[in-house]
């Protein structure tokens, strides 16, 4: 999987938690921190999802990140389904 | 209905931000019609008052609310569509001018009636159209598409735990609202209650199907957008859109507790449906309408000094209006002035009553009458205000709200014993 794939992925997601969650300090985004840790409630996580992949034109069933349990994760799942339809 | 007070007045639209900023469109007759560019896709002109382009955050700031307050209404609305926006900026404006911000009151005896059903069209239809996938409609969606997402919104923001809701009456949801609200106050369940007028952020659909029936203005003055809404002329030709929000906050007398100057008392109301589906106005509703008002209030025709009238710039409605009101009236129609508040902020629809309820305790406060635009040749005689304000001693005013669906609504209102001055 390129590089820049995973960079574009996190670059997007951490956007939208930055838009969707202003109060958050932006140094404690990091990979292995969560959504809900980072303070968003049930509807904050799907909106940040969901706005992410608006933004890499992406489509996958909100079910598929109910087991990440950190950015790492989300990040992962987003780039893998990316890396499939771009290949 | 005398027992309930007027304490707090909030208003935002095409005249700007602010109270002040409707009493001084008001008093100069200067109206902000225009061409909208916003519906490319009808194939019709649309002219209209549109709500003034804002930003949020400094429209808040401009209230100098106390800064935990402000925060709290930032992050509510931060992210909410427009008509929630507005509604918070309205209610924020009144909450601090009934002196909310410093006092203590119980949360349970708080409550707000929102004015307005079907009121996320715009925003539905904004949300929508640009979605190249339906899974990512955005999940506030969820929340955002119910008219109760102004209540829950407001309460948020206000730690307010009393009986709220959301009632409809078309055109006549500002004072069905105010009715409700009142009732609520009369009843001992809620001290102090909000009435808010949500803003009518229509879709081209409505705008398409409001056209198909007729129903929507300026076909004739598509080329002079500020002589299209024209209430109670000859050259009235349907309602032309206005966009505002506004607030109005009521309270029992028995729990004031210091002489606050209050803008006002309701003094009486008539609503009666005219068991008619259409989109036609009454006569005989209209009238009863009136009659019960007065009846409430232990009031007669010759009592009232002042009719804020729905003149809503439709030729049956504007008839139909002036009609009853002279059957009710008669031989004091010279006496009764006659303004039509739609004729300067347009027909804001769902807050269309609690705009000129706002524009009455105006008036009657600082005690003139502000101009009927437009109005060369009157349809029928009455004590019609001419193009011009007049300096006026008003103490007992009528508002009138007539809905699609038969809906006739009237309210009184009386003037306080302190009157508020804006000037």
């Amino acid at each position: 999987m390129e590089k820049g794939l995973i960079e574009t992925v996190w670059n997007k997601l951490k956007a939208a938690i930055i838009e969707v969650l202003p109060e958050c300090d932006e140094q404690s985004i990091t990979l292995h921190n969560s959504l809900k840790a980072l303070g968003a409630n049930s509807i904050d996580r799907a909106e940040i999802i969901i706005l992410t992949l608006r933004r890499l034109n992406l489509k996958i069933p909100l079910i598929e990140f109910a087991q990440a349990q950190n950015l790492k994760d989300l990040v992962t799942i987003f780039s893998r389904v990316l890396d499939e339809v771009d290949g | 209905m005398a027992n309930v007070s007027i304490t707090g007045l909030g208003a935002i639209g095409s005249f700007g931000q602010g109270i002040s900023a409707l009493q001084t469109s008001l008093y100069q007759g200067k109206s902000h019609f225009i061409l909208s560019p916003l519906f490319p896709e009808l194939d019709f002109p649309v002219v209209m008052a549109p709500i003034i382009e804002f930003d949020f955050q400094e429209a808040l700031q401009k209230l100098n609310l106390p800064k935990e307050l402000m925060l709290r209404a930032e992050k509510s609305g931060r992210r909410a569509p427009l008509t929630i926006q507005a509604s918070l900026l309205a209610v924020l404006e009144a909450w601090q001018q009934a002196n909310l911000t410093e006092r203590n009151f119980c949360p349970e005896r708080v409550g707000v009636v929102v004015a307005g059903n079907n009121t996320t069209q715009g925003y539905r239809t904004r949300m929508t159209s640009s979605l190249a996938e339906l899974s990512h409609l955005s999940p506030t969606y969820a929340l955002h598409f119910m008219d109760t997402d102004q209540i829950g919104t407001i309460t948020e923001v206000l730690n307010i735990h009393g009986e709220s809701f959301s009632v409809g009456g078309a055109s006549a949801s500002g004072n069905v609202a105010l009715i409700q609200a009142s009732r609520l106050i009369q009843q001992g369940t809620l001290d102090i209650c909000l009435v808010v007028g949500v803003l009518a952020d229509l879709s081209a659909f409505e705008l398409q199907a409001f056209y198909n029936i007729g129903a929507l203005g300026s076909r004739t003055f598509k080329e002079e957008p500020d002589k299209a809404c024209r209430p109670f002329d000859v050259a009235h030709d349907g309602f032309i859109l206005g966009q505002a929000s506004g607030c109005v906050i009521l309270q029992s007398l028995s729990s004031k507790k210091n002489k606050e100057p209050s803008f006002g008392y309701l003094g009486g109301a008539g609503f009666v449906l005219d068991a008619n589906r259409s989109a036609e106005s009454n006569y005989q509703g209209e009238v009863k309408a009136i009659q019960q008002a007065l009846q409430q209030a232990a009031l007669k025709p010759c009592d009232i000094n002042y009719i804020n009238t729905h003149g809503s710039s439709s030729p049956l409605g504007d008839t139909t209006e002036i009609t009853a009101i002279t059957a009710v009236f008669e031989d004091v129609m010279d006496r009764v002035w006659l303004n039509a508040t739609k004729g300067i902020i347009g027909h804001c629809l769902w807050s269309a009553g609690i705009l000129e309820a706002i524009a009455t305790l105006l008036q009657i406060n600082d005690q003139y009458l502000h101009p009927n635009l437009n109005l060369v040749h009157p349809i029928h005689p009455g004590r019609f205000v001419g193009q011009q304000p007049i300096p006026a001693e008003i103490r007992t005013a009528i508002s009138h709200s007539f809905g699609f669906g038969g809906i006739n609504t009237s309210v009184i209102f009386l003037r306080g014993e302190n009157n508020v001055s804006w000037h």
